[in-house]
């Protein structure tokens, strides 16, 4: 646990104080005046650092606003807001460091990051910021945030360690489906889709806009119109079934090698993409089953809730290494109805004896479906998906 | 790449350090040329190494550079003396920052300057004590804070400026540091003589006000008087140990200090002015022969004898480094604890003179004497030796030859004499002090410092007394010490300095060349001494009867040479004095006396006054003879009253009411900004911040739908910002511009400031982002 205030002579103030007390010493001991006048004298700077720092750091705020979502190879930005209290003099040199833990990989030492506040007038805050990017996926710790200053001259530094840690989780990384693969997934999907066709009355009710030119009477909602004295129409989320079943086989061997990591973070990537993707036209059923160390199914129709849902769940899971092939996703295939497509994504190549069987299990034979095999490893992979690296700016 | 401006500053910051180091070496030693090549070298190596950056020494040629200076050094140290060696040091330190000038600049380079600009301080202290010293001590710290504040602010620009290697390293989290520019995180220059040089100021003056105590309560346990070391001598050109008639001139209006004198009765330590001006005596002279004054035949010195029975006046005497040995003081001289060991005493001329070595150096003695009575200077002074050679205090009139030699001077003192009716062998005190106002009362004395023309047939005191009646006090003097042994009166001439000017501020005399006197003693023997002026005393055998016949001399101590000038002279030459005193020349016992003593009597008084319970009675008393007392008596006796509880009441609601004033005037005040201390009101142009987004996003090809409300128009920017891999970054800040118009907007909301500031912060990430397509 840090203390919350710090005070650490720096490597400048330790060489002053070796002079210091040289100069006090002799002078004392030959009764120089003078000489003892200087060794007085260098005292005040000294002194100077020792209060200015623990004034400085005395009373004042500091927050910080994270992104409230956010996909590994993002680029992150972090506000840091300074609010100076003191109402008789500005604070100089202040600088801000935040700390950033990857909690899943439970690295020994947090990265370290800073922003500097070179003045802050009496009574006033201001906001600077650090960006980067974070290209794991996961639970971060941000913080505590240390305001540190060694104004004026270098020699103390004092600190003060303020709030609590906070948490930000790190959905998959997103990468870009090319267009043969939307191609195959539509190939796919026409045995079994059923486009249903409503009335827009029947549609979800999504929002309210300004009426326009072409707009139904229908759909003005006169409450709203009258309060706000000019037309305002209701806006409807269309549904359109494009059902899709992901099964994820999260598998890596006992002794993984960064290639097989990296299968795992793809066969997450690629996951999380396809949802993303399939989530922004709302109206399917989706299905997505994972085979981890936690496994888990979800179901749903696809809506940013449920995409919300899905990317959390995702970005914290973490690859079994069971050597046969997971039995559940056998079993979710039998949930699974025969005419949803299902796209099933392994790190390794799938055994499909072991899944007939416990699909069998449950009387469910996986004769007949469509059943789209990805695997990572396999070079034709790379021509459906493409990894999106960091933008570096 | 050329120095940022921070860094600019402080580099001259601490180039005026190293410019006041070297000038008090200078000025110690004496010779411009090493301050002349150091701000020569200062602006080649500022324009060469640090500006344009063509040439820099590497750490090999510094090195080798910085041996070679080491070895001149030694070498001339092995030529030199102790103080020599000071100064062969100092010189070190400066070739050394002459090398370290030409190096390329970092922290620990400025460091190093500042160290070595330090120990060229700390010699300086000791070849040049003076209260300059002090001053350029304190400048320098404070150029310090300055220079080191800013190369700190530039060093954490520096940082935040780096990417950090170490996320990169740690677990590869955070791949990039961003700082943005000075601007936008609201740095602006004008902060720098705002805000920092005050506080350097402020800082530099709460340095001095932490040192100065701290100074003077570090142990001292040397009990030596002050002494500077050896400087050049001042030239006394008022005082003489031999007096030749003709060759005073102008000189004597030599402003230079002589000595300070302090006069305190008895062991106390409040100082005191005497009445009319002192004589402070040097040395005297007997025999006049040729127009020469000479000294007679010095007897044994002997050390300062003590005195017990008399009241002792106190005289403290700092003298500067002279080219004579004498001590200028009240006569006669007695020591006040132990026999200060530099100080001899001649008793047969009463010259007290300090030892060779100690000649030349400034000096303090604590001496007494006897020769001052309440506030006024005695006018016959017992005699330190006896028998006297009466022979030389009557020469020439010793011999008949004498009269004949000078015979104006006889006559004239015998018709002066016998006009008065005084037969000098029987009233001789009379006779003496007859002829002493002769040249006041006469009117016939004229004093001049003019070189006068005399006839050269004649003696100049004859002629001085017959002819050109005018002259310095020398002519005044010797006229009357011939008068007086024409008259056979015994008598010598006098030599040393009279008055000075008083400082009223440090309550003390400061004594200058141009207060050169002389004067003249006449002996009396036997009962033709004044009793009374020996009262409580044991009278004397011989004792000397002071005269000064110096026509126009006046008491210019008592002159209002007032007016602001002279004051703040006083309060510089008095501040030289506390410097001296309290800071070069501190020692054991003076910090006792004037520091640990004090403050032990005050300490102890405030606690007296704390827990006396006579002081609180006193106090009770006075309180209760106060109205605040008698009102509060009334009130006891009349503890109920329905004009007290009107009273009350009333005095109650105007306090509750002023109270309510004063905290809504406050809150006005602050609303309001009139004292800066909240911030603005933010009032942010609602249009103006959402034209600037659509006008950003048009050269892009990002123009809003007339079918698109702004919402849309943002979600649609931001989409076609995320699908450029360049722009990906700027997606989310439309919708955060239009978010907060929405609020300000149609929401009735006001932006707080960390709100109004995101989105000005957005636009400009915006603006700046995006300007290579604007243009």
């Amino acid at each position: 646990m840090a203390r919350p205030r710090q005070i650490r002579i720096t490597r400048e103030g330790f060489y002053y104080s070796l002079v210091l007390a040289a100069v006090l010493i002799g002078a004392t001991s030959r009764q120089l005046n003078l000489l003892m006048l200087i060794g007085c004298v260098l005292l005040g700077p000294m002194i100077l650092n020792l209060v200015y720092g623990r004034w400085a750091t005395g009373k004042l705020t500091v927050h910080r606003r994270l992104p409230t979502s956010l996909h590994a190879g993002e680029r992150l930005r972090v506000d840091i807001q300074l609010a100076n209290l003191r109402r008789w003099m500005g604070l100089w040199a202040m600088r801000v460091e935040d700390q950033i833990a990857h909690l899943s990989t439970a690295q020994d030492s947090p990265a370290r990051v800073g922003v500097f506040f070179p003045y802050l007038p009496r009574s006033s805050e201001k906001l600077s910021y650090y960006e980067g990017t974070l290209p794991h996926r996961g639970r971060y710790q941000f913080g505590p945030l240390r305001v540190s200053t060694r104004f004026p001259m270098g020699l103390v530094k004092h600190s003060l360690v303020t709030g609590e840690p906070v948490e930000l989780l790190v959905h998959p990384k997103l990468g870009r489906l090319n267009p043969g693969w939307l191609k195959q997934i539509r190939e796919h999907e026409s045995g079994s889709q059923q486009m249903t066709r409503r009335g827009l009355l029947e549609a979800d009710f999504y929002g309210l806009r300004e009426w326009r030119p072409g707009d139904s009477r229908r759909w003005i909602h006169w409450r709203t119109s009258a309060r706000r004295g000019s037309l305002i129409v209701q806006q409807f989320e269309q549904r359109r079934s494009q059902n899709l079943a992901i099964l994820v086989d999260l598998w890596q061997p006992r002794n993984p090698t960064a290639k097989d990591l990296e299968r795992v973070e793809q066969a997450v990537s690629f996951a999380a993409t396809l949802l993303a993707e399939l989530c922004r036209k709302p109206g399917a059923q989706l299905h997505l089953e994972v085979a981890a160390v936690e496994s888990f199914v979800n179901a749903g129709a696809g809506s940013p809730v449920f995409l919300r849902e899905q990317m959390d769940a995702l970005a914290m899971v973490m690859p079994h290494e069971r050597t046969e092939f997971p039995e559940r996703l056998g079993h979710a295939l039998a949930m699974i109805p025969a005419a949803t497509p299902t796209i099933l994504v392994t790190t390794r190549p799938v055994d499909w004896e072991a899944l007939g069987r416990a699909a069998a299990q449950r009387e469910t034979p996986i004769d007949g479906r469509t059943i789209l095999e990805i695997e990572v490893h396999d070079d034709v992979f790379g021509r459906f998906y493409e990894d999106a690296s960091p933008a570096v700016v | 790449m050329k120095p940022s401006l921070l860094r600019q500053l402080a580099h001259a910051a601490i180039a005026l350090q190293i410019v006041l180091a070297t000038l008090l070496i200078v000025w110690g030693e004496g010779s411009l040329l090493l301050f002349l090549l150091t701000l020569v070298l200062l602006g080649v190596s500022a324009y060469v190494t640090d500006w344009r950056q063509t040439f820099h020494l590497n750490q090999r040629g510094a090195d080798l550079l910085a041996l070679g200076a080491v070895a001149i050094s030694a070498i001339a140290a092995a030529r030199t003396d102790r103080q020599g060696l000071l100064l062969v040091v100092a010189n070190l330190q400066s070739y050394l920052q002459y090398v370290l000038m030409f190096q390329p600049k970092n922290t620990r380079v400025y460091w190093q300057l500042s160290l070595l600009s330090l120990g060229q301080m700390a010699i300086a202290s000791t070849l040049y004590p003076d209260p300059a010293f002090g001053i350029v001590l304190l400048l320098q710290v404070a150029l310090g804070i300055v220079a080191f504040a800013l190369l700190l602010l530039d060093s954490e620009f520096d940082a935040v400026r780096q990417p950090s290697a170490g996320l990169l390293s740690l677990n590869g989290g955070v791949s990039e540091s961003h700082r943005p520019d000075q601007h936008s995180v609201g740095f602006e220059l004008s902060y720098l003589w705002k805000s920092l040089l005050p506080l350097a100021i402020l800082a530099a003056l709460g340095t001095l006000i932490l040192a100065t105590p701290l100074f003077l309560a570090l142990p001292r346990w040397t009990v030596s008087t002050f002494e500077s070391t050896d400087t050049s001598p001042i030239r006394t050109v008022g005082f003489t140990d031999t007096v030749m008639l003709g060759e005073l001139g102008g000189a004597v209006n030599n402003p230079e200090l002589v000595m300070r004198v302090t006069f305190y009765r008895g062991r106390g330590d409040s100082a005191m002015r005497l009445v009319g001006e002192p004589l402070f005596r040097g040395t005297v002279v007997t025999r006049y022969e040729d127009r020469i004054w000479t000294q007679p035949t010095p007897s044994h010195p002997i050390p300062l004898p003590a005195e017990a029975g008399s009241t002792i006046t106190r005289q403290r005497i700092s003298v500067e480094p002279l080219d004579t040995a004498e001590i200028f003081h009240i006569a006669p001289a007695v020591t006040i604890d132990e026999p200060d060991s530099k100080l001899k005493l001649n008793p047969s001329t009463g010259r007290l003179f300090r030892l060779d070595e100690y000649r030349h150096r400034t000096l303090e003695f604590d001496i007494g004497t006897t020769g001052i009575r309440g506030n006024r200077q005695r006018t016959v002074l017992p005699s330190l030796q006896s028998p006297l050679n009466m022979q030389a205090l009557l020469q020439p009139f010793d011999e008949r030859a004498g009269a004949e030699q000078f015979p104006r001077i006889a006559a004239l003192a015998s018709e002066i004499l016998s006009e008065a009716g005084i037969d000098p062998m029987r009233n001789p005190l009379q006779a003496a002090r007859t002829l002493s106002a002769y040249f006041h009362t006469s009117g016939e004395f004229f004093y001049s410092l003019e070189a006068q023309q005399r006839d050269p047939s004649l003696d100049p005191i004859e002629d001085f007394v017959s002819e050109n009646r005018a002259g310095h006090c020398e002519y005044f003097a010797g006229a009357l010490v011939l008068m007086l042994r024409s008259q056979g009166i015994p008598a010598r001439m006098v030599i040393g300095f009279k008055g000075g000017e008083w400082n009223d501020v440090g309550k003390y005399y400061q004594v200058q060349q141009l207060h050169a006197h002389a004067w003249v003693e006449a002996l009396l023997i036997g009962n033709q001494v004044p009793l009374a002026e020996f009262a409580g005393e044991e009278v004397p055998q011989e004792a000397w009867l002071v005269l000064d016949p110096t026509e126009g001399t006046q008491d210019v101590t008592n002159l209002n040479r007032g007016g602001v000038v002279a004051s703040i002279r006083q309060a510089i030459d008095y501040g030289r004095v506390l410097w001296i005193n309290y800071f070069a020349s501190l020692n054991a016992k003076r910090q006792r006396q004037g520091i640990y003593e004090p403050l032990a009597a005050g300490v102890e008084a405030g606690a007296e006054n704390v827990t006396s319970v006579e002081v609180w009675q006193e106090r009770l008393t006075s309180l209760e003879q106060s109205r605040l007392g008698r009102f509060w008596f009334w009130y006891r006796r009349h503890w109920f009253s329905w004009r007290g509880g009107l009273v009350a009441i009333g005095f109650s609601l105007a306090a509750t009411a002023l109270f309510l004033s004063l905290r809504s005037a406050w809150k006005m005040v602050r609303r309001r900004g009139w004292l800066g201390t909240m911030p603005p009101a933010v009032e942010v142009p609602v249009l103006e911040m959402y034209r600037r987004l659509e006008a950003v996003l048009a050269p892009l090809g990002l123009v809003r739908g007339s079918s698109q409300t702004a919402f849309e128009f943002a979600l649609a920017a931001g989409g076609e910002l995320a699908d450029r891999t360049e722009y990906r970054r700027l997606a989310p800040l439309p919708g955060r511009v239009v978010t907060a118009f929405y609020r300000l907007r149609f929401g009735g909301h006001t932006l707080g400031k960390p709100e109004a500031e995101a989105v000005e912060q957005a636009l400009t990430e915006l603006e700046r982002s995006l300007d290579g397509h604007r243009k």
